[in-house]
């Protein structure tokens, strides 16, 4: 079927049919931003005074990634000017340089920006178990001093509870898989090795023993645990040695908001990020922390959840705004060989990619001041 | 895929006739001012998010005015500087400056739900039932 109004405008609207039809979708992603953003906010605006994350993002690079986008929206236009002027290959050189600039963008968020929370510890101590990791929290001495924390006095009720840094990688590569394991009673452990033993049906115990390790897998990381744990007779000492491993984080380095935790600088924004502080063997148990700790990923708190959902949404849009480029810039059909038998046609397909690729950039200039400054 | 490629090719002609004049670069000037101008709002975005405006007395002053303390300043402050940027690109970049009115009607309802979106987040924040308020535990 032939689509009508691709080129000439349309009587009644007086508008190519494809260019009403990116506006409304436009209205419809703004819509679709604007919930997240407010949702946002709200959340932003509702956290207790020092529990809303700071300075987790590295600065520099959000605002490289911000000029590689800006520069991508001048460059596209760039392409779109050339073919006005019927210059082909002015055309493919801007378009070529959009759809490589958005490809970078990508590149730096996903192979630096995302593994670099990945890669990082973070848990929030049980409020009863403060005092245990005063020393890293640092809560009395700003409730002494009666510090301001974002304008607001630091309060009991509200104390700093986050820990981060990184773990001891080098010593033991399932560190961060056993980090986010959840702790594990020693009955609990008892209840699942016990799965199945005592069954004589072997149809049941089969099923049984299958349901075993299956839990195991999930509950304990390292292989050689998991071997050690099916043995029989069980060695009661390596199973405490493994149940310890298992229920206990070993810290190789902390943030320098916790390595010294009553520092002024901890309150400032800071344009560089601060390295982490090597710690003597600073070992947390997970019994006194909140669930959910582990990579700073986004079941850890509410900034990573929303982080991770927008800018992944955002990405999703300039891997498809970078799609449609190349596809524009191929010399094939519907792409740059279009010039030869309807540039009219090529010119209006990139008018309309082009404003779906400003409006990628329009988000970014919101999500980046959000998320990396405020 | 076109439709009447005899008139297609009309209306390219005329346009590219129209647009062979002058260089590349002579019709591109506007957009690399406005490119330049967005880099340098990013910086001036990057730059006054290190501004502690909660301190200085005349932006607590004047922010007050309007019920914003704190490091809400520098967040009002931030989004303000981001709605100057997004607007640069929507005139100039996305053509808005001089684009039909069919265009501008869907978008002023967006704008408007998007604005009543905002404000309807706002409102959880004054709660009428004091005793209830999340803000005391």
């Amino acid at each position: 079927m032939e689509i009508p109004y691709t080129v000439r405008p349309r009587p009644d609207t007086g508008l190519a049919n494809p260019k009403l039809g990116i506006w409304l979708f436009l209205a419809s992603e703004v819509m679709l931003f604007g919930g997240l953003f407010a949702g946002y906010i709200f959340m932003r605006l509702g956290a207790e005074p020092w529990m809303w994350p700071k300075g987790w993002l590295n600065v520099p690079v959000g605002t490289f990634n911000t000029f590689v986008l800006i520069f991508s929206s001048v460059t596209v236009i760039l392409a779109w000017e050339s073919l006005k002027m019927r210059k082909l290959f002015s055309y493919k050189v801007w378009l070529g340089l959009t759809w490589v600039c958005g490809l970078l963008f990508l590149t730096i968020k996903l192979s630096y920006e995302w593994p670099a929370k990945f890669h990082h510890f973070g848990a929030y101590i049980q409020k009863a178990a403060k005092e245990k990791y005063e020393p890293y929290l640092g809560n009395d001495a700003h409730v002494e001093n009666g510090a301001m924390i974002d304008g607001h006095e630091a309060r009991k009720g509200y104390p700093r509870l986050f820990l981060g840094g990184h773990l001891d990688l080098d010593h033991d590569k399932y560190a961060m898989a056993a980090s986010s394991v959840q702790y594990v009673a020693e009955e609990k452990l008892d209840a699942v090795l016990k799965l199945g033993k005592d069954e004589t049906d072997a149809n049941k115990k089969a099923k049984l023993i299958s349901r075993r390790d299956e839990i195991l897998n999930t509950i304990v990381i390292r292989p050689d645990d998991i071997a050690e744990l099916k043995k029989e007779p069980l060695d009661p000492k390596k199973k405490t040695e493994i149940l310890h491993r298992m229920n206990t984080v070993h810290m190789h380095a902390v943030d320098a908001e916790n390595a010294k935790p009553y520092d002024p600088e901890n309150d400032k924004a800071h344009f560089v990020p601060r390295d982490q502080i090597p710690v003597e063997h600073l070992v947390l148990d997970k019994q006194d922390l909140i669930a959910g700790h582990g990579p700073l990923v986004p079941k850890l708190n509410t900034y990573l959840a929303c982080y991770f959902m927008i800018t992944g949404l955002h990405g999703a849009h300039v891997l498809a705004g970078c799609i449609c480029f190349i596809y524009f810039w191929l010399p094939i059909k519907g792409g740059s060989k279009l010039f030869y038998t309807n540039p009219e046609q090529l010119l209006n397909r990139i008018e309309v990619s082009g404003l779906f690729w400003h409006l990628v950039d329009l988000i970014w200039i919101f999500v980046f001041p959000i998320f990396y400054l405020l | 895929m076109s439709d009447h490629t005899a008139t297609a090719s009309h209306v390219a002609d005329t346009h590219a006739q129209d647009a062979h004049h002058g260089s590349l670069m002579g019709h591109a000037k506007p957009y690399l001012v406005i490119g330049f101008l967005l880099f340098l709002f990013t910086g001036i975005t990057v730059a006054l998010s290190y501004v502690e405006f909660d301190k200085k007395p005349l932006f607590i002053w004047a922010f007050s005015k309007i019920g914003v303390t704190g490091f809400t300043i520098n967040i009002v402050i931030g989004m303000i500087v981001a709605t100057f940027k997004v607007c640069l690109v929507g005139a100039w970049f996305m053509h808005l400056k001089q684009e039909k009115m069919v265009i501008w009607r869907p978008l002023l309802f967006t704008f408007f739900f998007v604005a009543a979106l905002f404000l309807l987040f706002a409102l959880a924040f004054s709660d009428p039932i004091p005793t209830s308020s999340h803000w005391h535990h």
